[in-house]
């Protein structure tokens, strides 16, 4: 595997004389992986996306993206190009008029000559299935609407990776779907490397990695089965635990044990029908 | 809320429309000099026939150009009653004991009030057809060359653009508050004058934090996407100037010389 981040021993305050927001947090990103990074409100893990593409810089330790050390001036750029960062609300991150306009944002100010754009645009416009809208203007659209077109302005600029910072946090049940459905065929026909940055940890069961983040440090890492074991801890820091996973530690509370953990609703229906079976 | 438009902009397919919008802008600019070429009847005549040609060409309907000279019409009234009261040239026409009225008075009064009329006119026309973002590129390109002497034209016309793209989003947002605060008690569109600006005060606070909030998001989102200023950057709107265009500029041309040629 080909690591594309490289964040080591990072600490980070907003302002002298406050405390940090992270303390030594050390992770790498691994190319195509689907990482899911977790913690409750502050525990800075929307600092360290910012961190990631360089909007902040940190006051000690290294991120490299790619080779590049978001430290020099110069590579910068270099990192901004190869990270693209989806935000929470939908409105405050839609620049452009029109959807062309959006989407066409990030490739103006790389200098890319029109009909150049033109193209890209088409093209990441129908991966996001937005390609009826390109005329439309922002209040018109949904907010699942509007983060699919922030999707495809990113996607346009070719980056190695996109962060999800929260990005469905504000939108309902069906746009937070549509979101993360248009996300997962990005990774699988792309092989995009997807970031994503959540307290919703049944967003997170889906990703192939999971970081754990409480008070600005890593407190744990690995695949989802194996963080959730520690169902404790998680609630302890103030996370929710997926409804089946809830469903199963309730039951084994009275007595019915599962040897598999449930993370889906189809785990959960599998291990239910046929418990008496096994036993 | 939905169908809210911004600016003036009627949309349609008239010839006037798919003008380029610098066309347009040079057009209004270069009028509001020619028009001070006129000072006979037949001058004024032709210049009238421009407009009305114009607007019968636009085919937009006369509601919109009327909608547009209200705000201005006390002010042409004024203008022409002025002068009709206080210039005393020609011969007099009648007397209304402390009021005199000389020909020139009337002539004068109706020609400052036609030039007005012109003015407000034309430049409604080229609101009415253009949408303002177009608006926006034509005067990015019109004054790109003004970036030479440190004039920040990339950065005007990005904030008039973004300016555009925000007024539905915080129209939208100002009626939540309404009805946030109305369901709180508060009331809007009743009691007297100093009341109702009183109950303006809850509505603004949360909207400007809002604002704020907002403008900080988009700053970051901007970065993040790699903007750093005008300097090197492409445009995906294009203006495309055409033979269209190049026709308006021989009938202004044509209107110059005549307004020359009859101005006496």
């Amino acid at each position: 595997m080909e690591e594309l981040i490289s964040v080591q021993n990072v600490s980070f305050r907003y302002q002298e004389e406050h405390p940090y927001v992270l303390k030594d947090v050390g992770l790498s990103v691994q190319k195509g992986e689907w990482l899911a990074i977790v913690g409750h409100n502050g525990s800075g893990k929307s600092t360290l996306a910012r961190l990631l593409n360089g909007l902040l810089l940190p006051e000690k330790g290294d991120v490299l993206v790619e080779g590049f050390n978001s430290r020099d001036e110069e590579s910068i750029w270099e990192i901004r190009r190869r990270v693209g960062i989806v935000f929470q609300n939908p409105d405050n991150q839609f620049v452009g008029t029109s959807v062309q306009d959006d989407v066409a944002f990030g490739l103006e100010n790389s200098g890319m000559p029109r009909e150049k754009m033109l193209e890209r645009i088409s093209e990441s416009v129908k991966k996001v299935r937005m390609e009826d809208f390109l005329d439309q203007e922002p209040h018109r659209l949904s907010g699942g609407q509007k983060q699919r077109v922030a999707i495809a302005g990113i996607i346009a600029l070719r980056p190695s990776i996109v962060i999800l910072d929260e990005a469905t946090s504000m939108l309902d049940p069906a746009g937070r779907k549509e979101v993360l459905q248009t996300m997962r065929e990005l990774k699988k026909e792309e092989g995009m490397t997807v970031i994503s940055i959540t307290h919703d940890l049944e967003e997170a069961a889906r990703a192939d990695r999971i970081i754990v983040m409480n008070a600005g440090e890593v407190i744990d890492e690995g695949l989802p089965v194996d963080v959730f074991k520690k169902g404790d801890m998680l609630e302890k820091i103030g996370l929710d635990l997926p409804f089946p996973l809830q469903v199963q530690r309730a039951l084994r509370e009275k007595g019915y044990d599962f040897e598999k953990l449930t993370l889906s609703q189809e785990e959960l229906v599998n291990e239910l029908w046929t418990f008496q079976l096994k036993s | 809320m939905q169908n809210i438009i911004i600016g003036q902009y009627v949309p349609g397919q008239s010839f006037i429309h798919k003008l380029d919008p610098r066309a347009k802008l040079l057009t209004a600019f270069l009028f509001v000099i020619i028009v001070f070429l006129a000072n006979n009847w037949l001058t004024y005549a032709l210049l009238g026939a421009f407009t009305l040609i114009a607007v019968f060409v636009s085919r937009l309907p006369l509601r919109y150009i009327y909608n547009g000279l209200k705000p201005i019409l006390l002010v042409i009234i004024l203008t022409f009653l002025l002068h009709v009261f206080l210039t005393k040239e020609g011969p007099l026409l009648f007397n209304l004991g402390f009021l005199e009225v000389y020909e020139g008075g009337v002539k004068q009064g109706v020609f400052i009030s036609l030039r007005l009329l012109f003015l407000i006119m034309i430049t409604s026309l080229l609101t009415l057809t253009t949408t303002p973002i177009d608006i926006t590129v034509g005067i990015e390109t019109l004054l790109g060359p003004m970036k030479k002497i440190g004039l920040p034209v990339h950065e005007f016309a990005l904030m008039m653009s973004i300016a555009l793209r925000f007024i539905p989003t915080l129209l939208e947002e100002t009626e939540k508050i309404m009805k946030a605060q109305s369901a709180r008690g508060a009331q809007f569109s009743t009691g007297p004058i100093k009341e109702r600006l009183k109950s303006i005060v809850p509505l603004l606070v949360p909207l400007f934090v809002s604002a704020f909030k907002r403008a900080e998001d988009l700053a970051m989102a901007m970065e993040a996407r790699g903007y750093r200023g005008g300097e090197g950057r492409t445009s995906i709107r294009l203006l495309k100037w055409s033979g269209k265009d190049t026709t308006l500029f021989i009938i202004l041309l044509i209107l110059s010389i005549g307004l020359l040629l009859l101005r006496s």
